[in-house]
């Protein structure tokens, strides 16, 4: 009998079709990766670079002014000793730790609220849902008029009643009320849709044995609720956290940073050094970098609280 | 298939021979106040063409706010309109711009309003067409006034005089306010040049020529005005109400704004209405201004750019320009105007007079480029003082380290 033929297996190699198959993949990213490198990666780099340089926000050849010059750490030192920036960046701060907790709670009593299904519910999701798809722009506008202290319609309902005309936009303190309010009632909303979304996924066993308990409604809500939609509120904390710090076309169209300048927070304060001072954008980059460097510092530090609890 | 092939033919054809293959298509960056006067606009352009067959429009809107910015873009990128319309030249887009005493001579310039035309001038150039000019002055309901038995005086007065009688007229015709005024830098500044105040020397070598203290002093008096005469929280710069739907909805007496507002009156006041005499301070001064047609010198099509910038600044067509507008000619040897009704013939004549009883830093002020980097620390200095914020010596010190910072970055 004759043995059977020995065939050792041929090493394998790097044919057109197995090359294809690895690379496939990568290739299916390379366009994402592409845009991510263009509008993300490179700007913030040549951000990170021009905020060592002072130069004009368009460099003209034949413009010797715009011309960039390399000053080192000195706009990074000058911020130091920037009023108008440190005052927008102490506002600022105050706008996300007043705002972003409101619009948590009024967002989670919402999607609580209205989450059990019935035709009612859905019918008022979708008016409460209606804010986030209008631009902050048009919502400034809209309550801009309504907060009109001569012409305003909330003024005018408020005279039916005897009560003489409120400040809203004119005081200080009433303004920034204002913009938290507006901001919140603005992104409630899409809060909710996420929170509810969350809320469908805790398990119904674990409310019907907590009923069985004669576990208070209360108790049901911080001790089953709430932790398991912790994923759900870290979500909304974050892009909160991260759209707080960002406002400004809210702003622009509801106060334009007023009364004075109580309301001009980091990016009207960037914008303005940037695109209305001579040669400034360097400094406008510089503040740029702070508020980058403290919105990932906060996402990390929030990313690994929530890994760590769950 | 065949008819298919055909068909494709005979379009092609029928296309190419509609199109006008050898027009040049101007690029125009305008800004306008609605569509009407787009409208009026694009009946104007329709008329060159009429005159000029090979010469048809690509006209871009855009908001007047956001010129600056697309200048900016414009010159990052070094790709221009051929022809645009600006109230005022910054650095940046001056290397692009055409030359007129090159193109017409340097005598050219001379038969436009003196003070704007020095706004066009950059050395020995001239980087600019002055199109039309605006003032600066105050509105009259004076049906109020009729009603309240109270007189406009024919030669004038000063603020001391008129504010009492703006809030006479206010109690007695049951107006609500008894003055308005458009919140903006260049409207308060008007008040500055009226006690004598102005930010940036006359004549070169550019400085600032502010005296501190007599700017306070003013600023002080201003912000006083504003807390007595005018709606409250109008000067704290989130104030959402609109002066002129005010002074329109009859719910002013008085409305300090400018001769862009005629043609809005003449449309949409439905009360009779008169421009002038404006208050005075120490001194009668309005606010020149206006607009400038720029042509670019990257433009393919130079030619015609700088034919359709002829065509818009002489003499004739400015005069209709100015009657289409409701505005004043840049041009001085522009035919009269007659305009479209008696009340704004009346308040073009009166304007026109005011411009030219008006100290000459009321137009070399706003005419110097470095005052485009001096408006907003303008605004936010008086918004600023105005709520309490800062103190008027503040405020003045803000605006003078603006215009040095403008100054020192222009040259």
């Amino acid at each position: 009998m004759a043995n059977p033929v020995q065939t050792q297996p041929a090493p394998r190699r790097w044919s057109l079709g197995r090359l294809g198959r690895v690379a496939w993949p990568y290739l299916l990213l390379l366009p994402t990766v592409a845009l991510l490198f263009i509008f993300t990666i490179y700007p913030l780099l040549q951000g990170i670079v021009m905020s060592f340089f002072t130069r004009g926000i368009v460099v003209v050849p034949q413009v010797e002014s715009t011309h960039p010059v390399f000053v080192g750490l000195d706009n990074y030192t000058h911020l130091l000793g920037d009023k108008n920036f440190q005052v927008a960046l102490l506002k600022t701060i105050g706008f996300v730790v007043v705002a972003v907790p409101l619009q948590l709670a009024v967002s989670l009593a919402l999607a609580v609220l209205l989450a059990p299904q019935s035709r009612v519910n859905a019918f008022v999701r979708t008016i409460v849902f209606f804010p986030s798809m209008i631009s902050m722009l048009i919502v400034g506008v809209i309550w801009a008029w309504l907060f009109g202290r001569n012409s305003g319609l909330i003024n005018y309902v408020l005279s039916l009643f005897g009560i003489g005309a409120v400040p809203w936009l004119e005081d200080e303190l009433l303004a920034q009320i204002a913009v938290v309010i507006v901001w919140v009632w603005g992104g409630a909303g899409f809060n909710m849709m996420v929170l509810i979304a969350g809320l469908t996924a805790i398990p119904s066993d674990l409310y019907e044995a907590a009923a069985i308990d004669n576990t208070s409604r209360w108790r049901q809500f911080t001790r089953i609720t709430v932790p398991l939609l912790q994923p759900s509120i870290v979500v909304v904390v974050v892009l909160g956290i991260i759209e707080a710090f960002k406002v400004y076309e809210l702003v622009v169209s509801l106060t334009t940073g007023g009364p004075g300048r109580a309301t001009v927070y980091l990016i009207q304060n960037i914008y303005e050094t940037a695109f209305r001072t001579v040669n400034q954008a360097g400094a406008a980059a510089a503040q740029s970098v702070v508020l980058f460097i403290i919105l990932m510092v906060l996402t990390i530090l929030q990313l690994r609280f929530a890994r760590k609890r769950s | 298939m065949k008819l298919m092939k055909l068909g494709t033919i005979a379009l092609a054809l029928s296309t190419a021979m509609l199109s006008p293959v050898f027009a040049s298509e101007l690029k125009l960056m305008w800004y306008v106040d609605g569509d009407e006067q787009e409208a009026k606009l694009r009946g104007m352009l329709d008329q060159y063409t009429a005159a000029n067959p090979d010469t048809t429009f690509d006209l871009q809107i855009v908001p007047y706010e956001t010129t600056g910015t697309k200048f900016q873009q414009f010159a990052a990128s070094g790709s221009f309109p051929d022809v645009s319309l600006s109230s005022s030249m910054p650095p940046i887009i001056r290397p692009f711009l055409v030359d007129w005493a090159e193109v017409n001579g340097p005598e050219w310039i001379d038969q436009f309003v003196a003070g704007w035309a020095d706004g066009a001038k950059l050395d020995e150039k001239v980087i600019a067409a002055p199109l039309d000019v605006t003032a600066v002055g105050i509105y009259y309901n004076a049906d109020a006034f009729a009603k309240a038995g109270v007189e406009i005086p024919a030669d004038g007065w000063t603020w001391d005089e008129a504010l009492p009688k703006f809030k006479e007229v206010a109690e007695k015709a049951g107006v609500r306010f008894p003055l308005v005024w458009d919140v903006s830098a260049h409207r308060f500044l008007t008040y500055e040049f009226q006690y004598g105040n102005h930010v940036f020397s006359e004549d070169e070598p550019l400085t600032v020529a502010m005296d501190d203290a007599s700017w306070e002093k003013t600023m002080d008096q201003f912000i006083a005005m504003a807390n007595e005469y005018m709606p409250p929280g109008l000067w704290s710069g989130a104030s959402s109400d609109s002066p002129v739907d005010m002074f329109v909805n009859q719910q002013a007496v008085a409305y300090m704004s400018g001769s862009w507002q005629i043609g809005n009156f003449g449309d949409n006041a439905k009360f009779k209405w008169v421009a002038g005499p404006t208050p005075k301070g120490t001194v009668a001064s309005s606010n020149v201004g206006g607009n400038y047609l720029l042509a670019f010198n990257t433009s393919p099509r130079l030619e015609e750019a700088t034919a359709f910038v002829n065509w818009m600044t002489s003499p004739e067509i400015q005069a209709e320009y100015a009657k289409t507008f409701g505005l004043l000619p840049a041009n001085k040897n522009a035919p009269a105007v007659d305009y479209a009704s008696a009340d704004a013939q009346a308040a073009v004549v009166a304007f026109q007079k005011e411009l030219e009883t008006s100290p000459r830093y009321a137009a070399t002020d706003q005419a110097w480029p470095e005052m485009q980097a001096t408006w907003d620390s303008i605004k936010a200095g008086i918004t600023q003082a105005y709520v309490g914020q800062i103190t008027t010596k503040e405020a003045v010190a803000g605006i003078r380290a603006a215009a040095e910072a403008a100054i020192a970055a222009g040259r």
